[in-house]
């Protein structure tokens, strides 16, 4: 079940405070965080979890690591620009 | 009574900003437009920074005059004290002499308004009315709420809605510096109401938040973009903390053996390195250790390698050359945020791949149990980052202790840790766990790697 985990609680340091599980499975435009594995391994069978309710091109999407910060940022105003 | 703090004039206050890449041996590798292959420019970047900060990230000029007005904003709190951890020294019984240079004393409590405040004023000085940014744990959105205040500009905070609702007291202190901070998702961006669309009760995420702050600068002429880490203009602008050291060093008859710092964004260590290294690299100290500290469950440095590493898991974006586990990589939660990412800043990588800084990584337990130390010798509730360059001082210390040399040792000591307090208390419940990455999980990452010739991979 998806929902199975989503009331435990865990301290995440990226937004610097406690958090649920539906929020680390959810965070990334509605794919779990990219550090959902680190964070929950030593709590739950998250590998596991994943396999069982994410396919394996959601696995790429979620897995993505943070690109260097001046090209992201440039895509992003490419993106904004294309859209005005 | 003995001497345990060393201030300097506010007439001594260094006038000029270092930059290391007039120094370096071998410039910077360049970064790629990710649509048209070539060098980044300033046209591309001018949409989010103001000119003067896009000229600082590719000057290789030496030093960079610190502008009259950011030295009286920053007249407001610094110099900074630098301490001779006396207390600590004792009760570790060790010859070795440990300083720490003190950057909670900010009205922020970090290091962060050293480029906020310049930041905010090349921004006012380009006629810029409004200023935009993200904040997770709300550090950053802070340090520039007080920036922005100081010149007059107009500062919008999107701060990921989860922190948002949990932490009232950053909001509190941001629109008390006259900030508007909302919470991300916003219906004031497409980003947010896109978003919001597809699931209203979204608590949001740091991407987004950084999604909607560029977004609302790019569509208005008034309004630019401000980054509290990682760029080279941030790094030079967090000099002054270095070159200040430097001067109270030499009132204490001391000069370094060992600086430590933690690395993640980079901005507060290489603000304090920077202005030594440069010794090492002319010869003058070809001696000086500069230590890197990293957590054990997310070596990058010390287990990792340099190369080239793809951007992305999928392996579709540009080759960026950085130190690296392989784009498979994944670490585990540690509860210093800014130390857990999957390539360290390029200038701390380049300097590292040169062999002029080393690297060492730690236990996050250790880690507190140092800052515990440290709270009980020295007093202060030191922050969970620059904990960790606490753990390794203190390991140093020891060492000297056995070898009977009485080494200088100096800290970077990035800011307090009032706003931590729950690492802490996650630590003396019990309820902080070790992890470090086992070999072959480390041996799969770097496998990933691609082949790239002449890398010797």
């Amino acid at each position: 079940m998806l929902e199975e985990y989503d009331d435990d609680m865990m301290r995440c340091p990226r937004v610097g405070g406690y958090v649920s599980f539906k929020f680390c499975r959810s965070e990334n435009n509605m794919l779990p965080c990219r550090w959902i594995i680190g964070c929950w391994q030593a709590r739950i069978d998250i590998k596991s979890f994943l396999d069982e309710h994410f396919t394996a091109a959601d696995q790429e999407r979620i897995f993505v690591p943070p690109k260097p910060k001046l090209e992201s940022l440039v895509e992003m105003i490419e993106k904004v620009k294309k859209s005005k | 009574m003995e001497r345990n703090m060393y201030f300097l004039e506010q007439k001594d206050m260094p006038t000029h900003w270092y930059n290391i890449q007039a120094d370096l041996p071998e410039p910077l590798p360049p970064v790629l437009h990710p649509g048209t292959g070539k060098p980044v420019g300033p046209d591309d970047l001018a949409p989010l920074f103001p000119m003067e900060l896009i000229m600082q990230e590719v000057s290789t000029e030496r030093w960079i005059e610190i502008p009259e007005e950011i030295r009286d904003v920053y007249s407001t709190w610094r110099p900074t004290v630098l301490h001779r951890a006396r207390r600590l020294e004792k009760a570790l019984d060790t010859p070795a002499k440990i300083f720490y240079k003190y950057e909670g004393t900010s009205q922020a409590g970090s290091h962060k308004p050293n480029t906020a405040v310049a930041q905010a004023y090349y921004n006012k000085k380009e006629g810029i009315k409004r200023i935009t940014t993200e904040t997770g744990a709300g550090q950053w959105g802070s340090a520039l709420s007080m920036g922005c205040a100081f010149f007059d500009v107009e500062l919008k905070v999107f701060m990921v809605r989860i922190s948002y609702d949990q932490k009232p007291y950053r909001r509190i202190l941001m629109e008390t510096w006259g900030a508007q901070c909302v919470p991300s998702p916003s219906p004031d961006t497409k980003a947010g109401r896109d978003m919001l669309e597809k699931w209203p009760d979204c608590p949001g995420s740091l991407g987004l938040a950084i999604s909607e702050a560029v977004e609302d600068a790019v569509m208005r002429d008034d309004t630019h973009y401000s980054l509290g880490s990682v760029l080279n203009h941030v790094l030079l602008h967090q000099t002054i903390v270095g070159e200040e050291t430097r001067k109270q060093m030499e009132m204490a008859d001391a000069y370094p053996d060992i600086i430590v710092g933690c690395i993640g964004g980079g901005s507060n260590f290489a603000g304090q390195f920077l202005p030594w290294i440069r010794d090492k690299i002319s010869g003058e100290k070809p001696d000086l250790r500069v230590v890197c500290v990293e957590p054990e469950s997310c070596p990058t440095m010390t287990r990792g390698i340099y190369a080239y590493d793809f951007g992305d898991t999928a392996g579709m974006t540009p080759l960026l050359k950085m130190h690296t586990l392989g784009h498979g990589f994944i670490p585990p939660p540690i509860h210093a945020g800014g130390l857990r990412y999957h390539g360290m800043a390029p200038i701390i990588c380049h300097l590292y791949m040169l062999g002029l800084v080393e690297a060492v990584a730690v236990h996050q337990t250790d880690v507190f149990k140092a800052g515990i130390q440290f709270a009980r010798t020295e007093g202060v509730i030191t922050g969970p980052e620059p904990c960790h360059n606490v753990k390794v001082a203190i390991d140093e210390a020891l060492k000297c202790k056995e070898s009977g040399e009485a080494k200088t040792i100096l800290i970077a000591h990035s800011g307090h840790g009032h706003f931590d307090l729950a690492a802490y208390d996650a630590y003396l419940t019990g309820r902080l766990e070790d992890f470090a990455l086992p070999e072959d999980e480390i041996k799969k990452a770097l496998e990933e790697l691609p082949k790239i010739p002449g890398q010797g991979q």
